[in-house]
C-alpha cells in the first residue's frame, strides 16, 4: 500500500478538516503531479507555476473530491493544465523543448551530465511527437511504473483503450527514437566529412 | 494479460538511455512546503464553489475575485472618502483644540488583484536565512503598535508590488506590451528597491521581445544572464532571448 492509498483509507474513516486534507494532499501527490507536468511536456522552469495551478484547482474543489479519486482528479487536471500550456506557447511560437542548460545536474562528471542533458532533451522531442492521450498513458505505464488497470482507473477510460493506446504510443515512440538516433548519426558522419 | 516495460523487454540502447533519463525528474526540495504556505494563504476553499472540474475554473474564479476586489475597492474609496472629510471636520476643531488629525494614507494600486504566481511567492515566502530572526528581533524590540504597523506596511507594499506585475504580465500575456510598461514604469517609481525588482527587470525584457526591440532586448538578456542574481530567472530569460532569434 502506497502513501497515497494509506492516507485516503484514513480519509474514508474520518474525513480530515480542509488544510488538513491540503496538506495530506501535497504530502502524497505533489511530487507525481510535477513528474507527471514535467513529462507532459511543461518545461522545468514553468513546472512549478504549472502545478500551483493544479493544487489552486483542487484547493478549490476539495469539498467535491472524493478521497479515493485524488490522485485521478490531480492526474485529470495536470492533463488539462499541460494542454493549456502546450497550446498557448504554440500559439506564441514559443519552443516547447527543453532547454539543454536547464536539466537538473544528477552526475558528478560533466561528460555524463551533458549526456544526461543531451538524453532528457531528446525524451522530451519523443514525447512531443506523441498525442497528449498516447503520451499520458506511455508516461504513466512506461516512466510512472503503473499497471494497465491502476492508469485505466486514473484516466477513466476502460482497460481495452488503455492498451491500444500504450501500443500506439510504443509504436510512435519506437519511430521517433529511430529518426532521432538516425539522424544524430548522420550528423556526426556530416561533421566528420568536413 | 499485463505488458512487460520498454525497460524489462527488447528496447534499443537509445531507447533505454532515453527512458532513463527521466528517473531524474522530481520538484526541487521545499518546493511541496512553499506551495502550502501559498494554498493556506488564500485561505479556506468556498463550499459554493461547484461545477464540473477544469483548470478553465481558474480564471473564472479570477474574474470573480477581480469583481469582488473591485467592490472592496470602492468599498474603500467611499470609506477613505468619509476618513477624508471626518479628518477636514478634526482639523477645523483641532485648530481649537490644539490636536492634529490623523494622516491618512493612500491606498495601493488599483487593479486586477490576482494570484500570485509561485515564483512571486518563492520570493515573498522565502527570506534570506537569519532574516527572519533579524526581522523577529526587531519586531521583538518595537511596541506593539509598530509592530502591527511595519508588518502591515511590509504585507501591504508586498501585495502593491505583486499586483503590479501580475498586472504587467497580464498585459505582456495579452500582447498589450504598452499596458505592460506602463505597469513597470510604474513600479519603477513607486519600489524603486523593490522586492520583486528581478521580477520586473525580467518582464521588461518580455516586454522588449513582444515590441520587436530585438537589440535592446539582445542586449538587456545578456546583461541578466551575466549577472549571478538572476540565475534562478536563466530559462526564462534563455527562452525569451529564443523569441528573438525567430
Amino acid at each position: 500500500m502506497t502513501m497515497g492509498e494509506v492516507s485516503s483509507t484514513a480519509c474514508q474513516i474520518s474525513p480530515r478538516p480542509p488544510s488538513n486534507r491540503l496538506r495530506a494532499l501535497l504530502a502524497d501527490h505533489h511530487a507525481f503531479v510535477w513528474r507527471s507536468l514535467r513529462r507532459l511536456g511543461v518545461p522545468d522552469c514553468d513546472v512549478d507555476d504549472a502545478s500551483q495551478q493544479v493544487f489552486l484547482v483542487a484547493h478549490r474543489r476539495l469539498a467535491e473530491i472524493a478521497p479515493e479519486s485524488e490522485r485521478s482528479f490531480l492526474f485529470q487536471t495536470a492533463l488539462r493544465v499541460a494542454a493549456d500550456w502546450r497550446r498557448a506557447h504554440k500559439r506564441r511560437g514559443e519552443q516547447t523543448g527543453m532547454d539543454l542548460l536547464d536539466v537538473p545536474d544528477v552526475t558528478a562528471n560533466p561528460e555524463e551530465q551533458m549526456d544526461q542533458r543531451r538524453a532528457r532533451a531528446l525524451l522530451d522531442q519523443a514525447l512531443g511527437s506523441m498525442p497528449m492521450d498516447l503520451r499520458a498513458v506511455f508516461v504513466l505505464f512506461e516512466l510512472e511504473e503503473m499497471t494497465m488497470s491502476e492508469i485505466a482507473t486514473l484516466s477513466e477510460i476502460p482497460p481495452g483503450t488503455v492498451a491500444s493506446r500504450l501500443r500506439r504510443a510504443r509504436q510512435v515512440f519506437q519511430e521517433t527514437v529511430r529518426k532521432l538516433t538516425a539522424g544524430q548519426r548522420a550528423g556526426r558522419v556530416d561533421q566528420g566529412g568536413r | 494479460m499485463e505488458p512487460r516495460r520498454l525497460l524489462q523487454q527488447g528496447a534499443t540502447n537509445a531507447e533505454r538511455t532515453l527512458l532513463n533519463s527521466a528517473r531524474a525528474d522530481g520538484p526541487p526540495a521545499g518546493a511541496a512546503q512553499r506551495m502550502l504556505a501559498v494554498l493556506e494563504g488564500l485561505g479556506n476553499p468556498s463550499p459554493s464553489a461547484g461545477g464540473p472540474m477544469a483548470a478553465h475554473s481558474l480564471k473564472l474564479g479570477a474574474l470573480a475575485k477581480v469583481g469582488l476586489v473591485a467592490l472592496v475597492g470602492l468599498g474603500a474609496l467611499g470609506a477613505g472618502s468619509l476618513v477624508h472629510w471626518m479628518a477636514g471636520r478634526q482639523s477645523v476643531s483641532s485648530e481649537t483644540s490644539g490636536t492634529r488629525a490623523p494622516v491618512v494614507q493612500e491606498s495601493p494600486v488599483a487593479g486586477p488583484a490576482e494570484l500570485p504566481t509561485f515564483r512571486d511567492s518563492f520570493l515573498v515566502e522565502s527570506p534570506p536565512p537569519g532574516a527572519a530572526s533579524e526581522t523577529s528581533a526587531a519586531l521583538r524590540g518595537a511596541g506593539t503598535a509598530t509592530r502591527h504597523g511595519q508588518a502591515n506596511a511590509m504585507e501591504g507594499s508586498l501585495g502593491a508590488e505583486i499586483r503590479l506585475l501580475d498586472i504587467a504580465r497580464a498585459a505582456v500575456d495579452g500582447h498589450n506590451p504598452a499596458a505592460a510598461q506602463r505597469a513597470l514604469d510604474s513600479y519603477a517609481r513607486r519600489f524603486p528597491q523593490g522586492h520583486l525588482k528581478p521580477e520586473a527587470t525580467v518582464l521588461r525584457l518580455a516586454v522588449l521581445v513582444r515590441r520587436g526591440n530585438r537589440p535592446a532586448a539582445r542586449s538587456l538578456a545578456a546583461e541578466l544572464l551575466a549577472d549571478e542574481s538572476y540565475k534562478a530567472y536563466g530559462c526564462r530569460i534563455r527562452s525569451l532571448l529564443r523569441e528573438t532569434e525567430e
